[in-house]
């Protein structure tokens, strides 16, 4: 089988003339259980070097893989190395490819489509939890709101941009409200993991309150008691493989007894919650959110999709090397954009990082298996249980359920103490940050320069003129835009320097 | 000796099979290997068949006094598919066209550019014409589409429930005289490792 792939060595690579590109066209074109991810890596050299078709092919490619529910390797992987598995990539890096692949159709001014990426990057994140919260993946609602925008849908336009804005203020009131409980103290409780269990039933339920008063930290604390009270009841009411992921960790006893704790905890984390966010946070947040609310009332001549740093790694840890974790590699900064002579602002929306680090707002601690370990709940049995559970589910039948349910938890248990080590395949040609600069120069040529990277940009009459500014080198396109057509006068200043190497 | 033999060519054969060729004809009707929720070949003729079949036993069309004429819109994509929305107009197209046998014609609005040009020329002498001069073919009906798609996801399942709807449209009066939908529910099921 070996002999019908293409046929490469490392010596015939080292001489051969041919750009990175092309070598990895050809490693892309070899089946395997890592072809996905190798397109995804030509995907972010073709968005690199500005070759939007090729980049635009890939990613089609790469999101029909990424739906496909059939997949190689699966019964490999379960009882042997994880990485054995067809790489369908994590939701972080799902979510990337919807948005990539969004971003070149409403350039291209397919909005339709544009649209229905947006649509499946956000279910891919909200896809990663058994809570119902609400996606906080702020970029696909930006674009999302764009498409609609071009399609003549304001009030969807509108509604999808609220809901950009709304995850902006989740997400901050989230790391806000998270430290305040993290604060709370009960003083010599009889029980002290009663109180821990409680103390998880409530971050648990943040999200679904923030979800419902993303900007009224008061509210939404109510309301993430609210949802604590009723996920105890539940959980207490149900079997173990049905426990919601946030509570699997947990013992039942413990789940019982937070009953005594839920409220004293919830009022006491209300009473920090007088102490506000600080003022620069808040501004900032103002001024974030008034920028994305300001793109559908006065659109932009250039708006530009800026990304720096570098996306997180993946990397095994855990006594086996069982546990995926996920870590930072490079901080995205805020990127320096001049256009002609202007200073331009950068609004941040995002960070890769972050999408990959957490689900709904919560801490991921890691991953077993695909299953997330929340910071402040599981175990590696409960995640095991969770596993043997979910080979369980498959079967109607609740006697053979259960029987699979006690011999799958073995077995799973078995098979990470043979196998152990965890899948650590990556898609590190992302970014980290993403930001958001908009421009209203007059039409013409223009020169616009981003972290010391030049460009031309081409302002036509009228419309605007959407670009991904990549982080990956070379960093996109040197030319971008639509000449203008009724320029009779050059309105702008003359490029004078040379793109940078 | 003969069963290494018959090893070494069953080997063989596996590896020759590996390297025979990978595309091959298949049933557009049949499952595809691809198991996604999204809308496949079959949906799409099924849809097809289903609302051109419908559309010209439909009473507007029956009932219209002469041949009806209709221009085919663009379908809007609001699923969270990547569609290509030509492939439901031009076969809708095809099937009314060879099933009205001339009860009814469908207006090309794609070449609009291209007549006008082509008209001009004519006129102005500049190019020949074998038939008269005539206006061009106003059209009496819209046929619309859309693709909506409702989707839930857990770490385990997913569930697309899409609605493939298409209506006409009076020309002249906006009343819209037919319509009908086509709805398909689809689950699919992560396997553990995915989930």
């Amino acid at each position: 089988m070996a002999g019908c792939g293409p046929k490469r060595s490392a010596e015939a690579d080292y001489e051969d003339p041919r750009s990175a590109i092309q070598i990895q066209k050809e490693v892309a074109a070899e089946e395997g259980h890592n072809q996905t991810l190798e397109l995804a890596r030509l995907a972010s050299m073709a968005i690199a070097q500005g070759e939007e078709d090729l980049a635009d092919k890939t990613l089609r490619r790469i999101v029909a893989k990424m739906q496909d529910f059939q997949a190689d390797g699966q019964f490999r992987a379960t009882i042997g190395v994880e990485s054995a598995k067809e790489w369908k990539g994590d939701p972080f890096e799902k979510m990337m490819a919807f948005l990539y692949l969004g971003q070149i159709l409403y350039n291209q001014g397919q909005y339709g489509n544009a649209l229905a990426m947006t649509k499946s990057c956000i279910l891919s994140d909200t896809g990663t939890s058994q809570e119902r919260f609400r996606a906080d993946f702020i970029p696909a609602f930006v674009l999302q709101a764009l498409a609609y925008q071009a399609l003549g849908e304001e009030r969807n336009a509108e509604r999808s941009m609220q809901q950009a804005t709304d995850a902006l203020w989740r997400r901050a009131m989230t790391d806000h409200l998270s430290e305040l409980l993290k604060k709370v103290r009960i003083e010599d409780p009889d029980d002290p993991d009663a109180v821990a269990a409680a103390r998880v039933l409530l971050l648990a339920g943040l999200p679904a309150g923030l979800t419902q008063h993303p900007r009224d930290p008061e509210a939404a604390v109510n309301a993430a008691l609210s949802y604590a009270t009723d996920l105890r009841k539940v959980t207490l009411q149900s079997k173990r493989k049905d426990w919601n992921g946030a509570v699997s960790g947990l013992r039942k006893g413990k789940i019982d007894k937070s009953f005594d704790y839920l409220d004293p905890l919830a009022k006491k984390w209300q009473k920090k919650v007088a102490k506000k966010m600080a003022i620069e946070t808040i501004e900032s947040l103002e001024s974030d959110e008034a920028f994305l609310l300001g793109l559908l009332e006065d659109e932009p001549g250039l708006l530009l999709w800026i990304e720096t740093g570098r996306g997180p790694m993946k990397v095994a840890t855990g006594k086996y090397s069982h546990i995926q974790r996920i870590v930072p590699r490079q901080i995205g900064n805020v990127p320096r954009a001049r256009l002609d002579s202007q200073t331009l602002d950068a609004h941040y929306l995002d960070s890769v990082t972050y999408q990959a680090q957490t689900r709904g707002g919560r801490v991921v601690d890691g991953f077993l298996k695909g299953k997330a370990i929340f910071k402040d709940s599981s175990t590696i049995i409960g995640i095991a249980l969770l596993q043997a559970g979910d080979v369980a589910n498959a079967y109607d039948d609740d006697t053979v359920a259960t029987v699979l349910y006690i011999l799958g938890a073995v077995t799973f248990i078995a098979g990470v103490a043979a196998n152990p080590r965890a899948d650590t395949r990556n898609w590190e040609l992302l970014p980290d940050a993403l930001w958001m600069v908009r421009a209203d120069p007059a039409p013409g040529e223009h020169r616009l320069t981003v972290d010391g990277q030049t460009y031309t940009v081409q302002i036509p009459d009228e419309g605007t003129v959407v670009q991904l500014i990549p982080a990956l080198h070379p960093g996109g396109p040197e030319s971008f835009g639509e000449a203008c057509i009724k320029c009779e006068v050059p309105l702008a200043i003359p490029l004078t320097g040379e793109r940078n190497p | 000796m003969t069963s290494k033999i018959s090893i070494v060519l069953a080997a063989a054969l596996v590896l020759a099979a590996g390297c025979s060729k990978k595309a091959k004809y298949i049933d557009p009707d049949a499952p595809s290997k691809v198991e996604g929720t999204g809308i496949e070949s079959r949906d799409i003729r099924v849809v097809v068949d289903e609302m051109a079949g419908e559309l010209l036993a439909s009473t507007p069309i029956q009932k219209f006094e002469g041949t009806p004429r209709l221009a085919v819109m663009d379908v809007e994509n609001r699923s969270r598919f990547l569609i290509d929305a030509d492939i439901f107009t031009t076969l809708i197209t095809d099937q009314l066209i060879q099933g009205a046998q001339g009860k009814m014609a469908v207006v090309n609005r794609d070449l609009i550019k291209q007549i006008m040009k082509e008209r001009d020329m004519k006129r102005k002498g500049e190019v020949d014409s074998e038939s008269d001069f005539k206006a061009l073919a106003g059209v009496e009906y819209f046929l619309e589409g859309e693709v909506r798609s409702l989707s839930a996801s857990t770490n385990k399942n997913q569930t697309d429930y899409v609605v493939i709807r298409f209506q006409l449209t009076d020309a002249e009066s906006g009343i819209v005289g037919w319509s009908n939908s086509y709805e398909m529910k689809k689950q699919g099921h992560w396997g553990v490792m995915y989930q």
